[in-house]
């Protein structure tokens, strides 16, 4: 026998009598509905089972077989309470099993520390009785399929003697063409087994095969293990309130090892850090830090940890460290053989975040051209690891030699001369590129958002000697060098 | 038979016998040719921009049209790249840190190198006066240096006047343009390759 099966029968029903401790003899049932008179019953224990009271009767006529019967009304959140209780319990016994249903839980007893199976079914049971007060029924099989068929049928060692009709086995294994079975004569599972398995298949079909393969031990499928939803969170009080960083950041280290060593051993990786600390004077700060690239590696999670400390002030001692780290699948990238791509994802995204300090978040960034006449307006798209940006517009510059922009516009003297309707460049007075204008092209003339409060500006490009200049006049006598070209 | 003599009997002997002195394996003309201004990864080098228009921006130009799967970051020390002066592509292939002082761009340039993620660095230092370049302290650049090459980071420093003392190569930009080149001629870039080039420090 490879396989274990706890069933824990009529949960729904049995956990309200073991709340309220009423006795296994006692016949009881639980409605379908609050209401009494318009509801059927969901589930009855073995003592009303006895008296002919089975699930779908209404409830009359269950009164009407035995009128001190016991009807419960279905309570949800006993009922989850519950449950939890039951996985606790049959995490107890094995790390890996399948939670085929609330009521059904299939694991291999290799996992389990047991030497003796006899003594180890008689142990399981007992502690189900005391710790959860709860019926068990265990079925041992070769297959999954079939420990789950042991543990519902009557007689846990012979599976095969259950009837086809058997309320629990249409409960949990689905039966085709039950009808024309029962006309063939066909009552139990031992029956089903004793026929061809071709002869079934050609009359009715593939579905029916399979289940006379599970009954006979051929289909061994694979468990579905159960992953319990965890929270990786430590916290650690301090004895004296604390007034720098260094013991945080000690305190911290050994958090985060334990914590990656969690989330490794459940093949998980972190995406978000949630930190929280608690402060003497009884306030809190709660923050997330955020990671570029989620990881399980403690020392990148206490590298952005310290990122975020060096820049933080704390309004009081701090008393209480609490971190949280939000799990994710860990990144599977497939690196192309002919493409660079980023190093260490994290290790940058600290660097943004300190250059980020530097020089401001609007200062760092992807530039690109927006679709508009007037000049140095531009966006920056902030940066993350896969460096894409919006489809860029495909926008040609204006000259064949990039432009070195002067910002802010530099104010100029300028010796001019009107033509026709524009001012010329003769000569710069002032400012660093003094000289006589060689050569000039221009007038450019821009405006623009004359619905707002509008702006016009006349653009020229001036050579003097070595040098080419941008320079704008924006009327009525206000000459700025904008930029240098080359 | 002295050494004369020799070298004649030789210089007869291939006149007379060309097929018995040919070179085994004949040298192959190179295929690619190598431009003088590749930089090289690990290394620290320097353009040196005498005249305002002498082509850095061009030369910008030049690497940004090379299609790279990371972009190259450009320390802008004083905020004076012009995105509407390059095509949207161009501008998506570089990482913008625009300063406002010196002392910005310089610890920039050494989280950047420290980080070493991305591969080229460009450190823009042609718009800050001597003044400030020279304050700049010699052992900066050395550290810079260490950290390219422990990074594997091509770092690119655009000078006024020689400047890093430890430069693995030193270039000069001596393009001079006309206002044709805006519109009508294709502006060319010329670069030499200097180790004549007196540094500011030593100056």
């Amino acid at each position: 026998m490879n396989y274990a099966a706890l069933y824990f029968q009529d949960l729904s029903l049995n956990c309200l009598l073991a709340r309220e401790q009423i006795p296994p003899d006692r016949p009881a049932a639980l409605l379908s509905h609050q209401e009494r008179k318009k509801s059927h019953l969901i589930a009855s224990n073995q003592a009303a089972q006895s008296m002919q009271i089975s699930p779908g009767l209404s409830s009359t006529r269950a009164l009407a077989r035995y009128p001190e019967l016991l009807l419960l009304s279905p309570d949800v959140s006993i009922e989850q309470s519950t449950r939890i209780e039951v996985l606790a319990f049959v995490e107890t016994l094995t790390p890996n099993f399948e939670a085929t249903t609330p009521e059904i839980f299939l694991f291999q007893l290799s996992t389990t520390k047991t030497h003796s199976i006899s003594e180890w079914i008689n142990d399981t049971i007992k502690h189900s009785s005391t710790i959860l007060n709860l019926p068990l029924r265990i079925g041992l099989g070769k297959t999954p399929d079939l420990a789950h068929l042991s543990s519902i049928s009557e007689n846990s060692e012979k599976p095969l003697e259950l009837k086809l009709t058997t309320p629990a086995l249409s409960r949990h294994f689905f039966i085709p063409h039950l009808e024309t079975l029962n006309l063939w004569g066909i009552k139990t599972l031992k029956d089903l087994a004793a026929l061809p398995r071709q002869g079934l298949s050609e009359r009715l079909g593939t579905q029916i095969a399979q289940f006379h393969d599970i009954i006979h031990g051929k289909y061994h499928r694979r468990l579905t293990l159960h992953q319990s939803i965890k929270r990786y969170q430590s916290h650690h009080h301090f004895s004296h309130p604390i007034e720098n960083h260094t013991p945080l950041l000690f305190v911290a280290k050994r958090i985060f090892r334990t914590l990656c060593n969690q989330l490794q051993n459940h093949q998980r990786a972190a995406e978000k850090i949630q930190l929280t600390l608690l402060f003497e004077n009884q306030s809190t700060h709660t923050r997330d830090l955020p990671l570029f690239e989620p990881t399980c590696k403690s020392h990148i999670l206490l590298r952005t940890f310290h990122t975020y400390l060096e820049d933080f002030t704390a309004p009081a001692p701090i008393l209480e460290l609490h971190l949280e780290l939000q799990p994710t699948l860990t990144r599977h990238a497939q690196y192309q053989l002919f493409q660079k791509s980023l190093k260490d994802p994290n290790q940058f995204g600290d660097t943004l975040k300190k250059l980020t300090e530097i020089v401001g978040a609007s200062h760092l960034g992807i530039p690109q051209n927006i679709n508009t006449h007037h000049p140095d307006h531009f966006k920056l798209h902030p940066i993350d690891t896969s460096f894409q940006i919006p489809s860029p517009t495909s926008r040609t510059p204006r000259s064949h030699l990039p432009l070195k922009r002067q910002r802010p516009p530099l104010h100029l003297q300028v010796a001019s001369e009107k033509r026709n309707r524009f001012l010329y460049p003769l000569a710069l007075l002032t400012g660093p590129y003094q000289g006589s204008v060689l050569k000039t092209r221009g007038p450019f003339p821009l405006s623009g958002s004359w619905w707002d409060e509008g702006w016009q500006q006349i653009q020229w490009d001036i050579e003097l000697k070595n040098t080419l200049l941008q320079l704008t006049f924006t009327p009525p006598k206000m000459w700025t060098l904008t930029g240098v070209y080359g | 038979m002295n050494l004369l003599q020799i070298s004649d009997l030789r210089r007869e002997l291939r006149t007379k016998f060309p097929s018995a002195h040919q070179h085994p394996f004949p040298k192959e003309p190179e295929k690619r040719t190598k431009e003088d201004w590749e930089f090289k990864a690990g290394k620290l080098s320097e353009v040196i921009v005498p005249e305002i228009s002498s082509g850095m921006s061009l030369l910008l130009s030049k690497l940004l049209q090379k299609k790279q799967s990371l972009p190259l970051v450009l320390i802008d020390s004083r905020d004076s790249f012009d995105p509407a002066s390059y095509s949207n592509e161009q501008c998506s292939r570089v990482l913008w840190i625009r300063c406002k002082k010196t002392q910005q761009a310089l610890q920039s340039a050494d989280l950047l190198l420290r980080d070493g993620n991305l591969p080229l660095v460009l450190f823009d230092l042609h718009l800050v006066c001597a003044r400030e370049l020279r304050k700049i302290p010699r052992h900066f650049w050395h550290r810079l240096r260490l950290q390219a090459r422990d990074s594997g980071v091509a770092l690119v420093t655009f000078t006024p006047c020689g400047l890093v003392p430890s430069a693995h190569q030193r270039l000069i930009l001596q393009s001079t343009f006309s206002l044709q080149n805006l519109e009508l001629k294709t502006p060319t870039l010329s670069i030499t390759n200097t180790e004549q080039h007196p540094l500011l420090h030593k100056a």
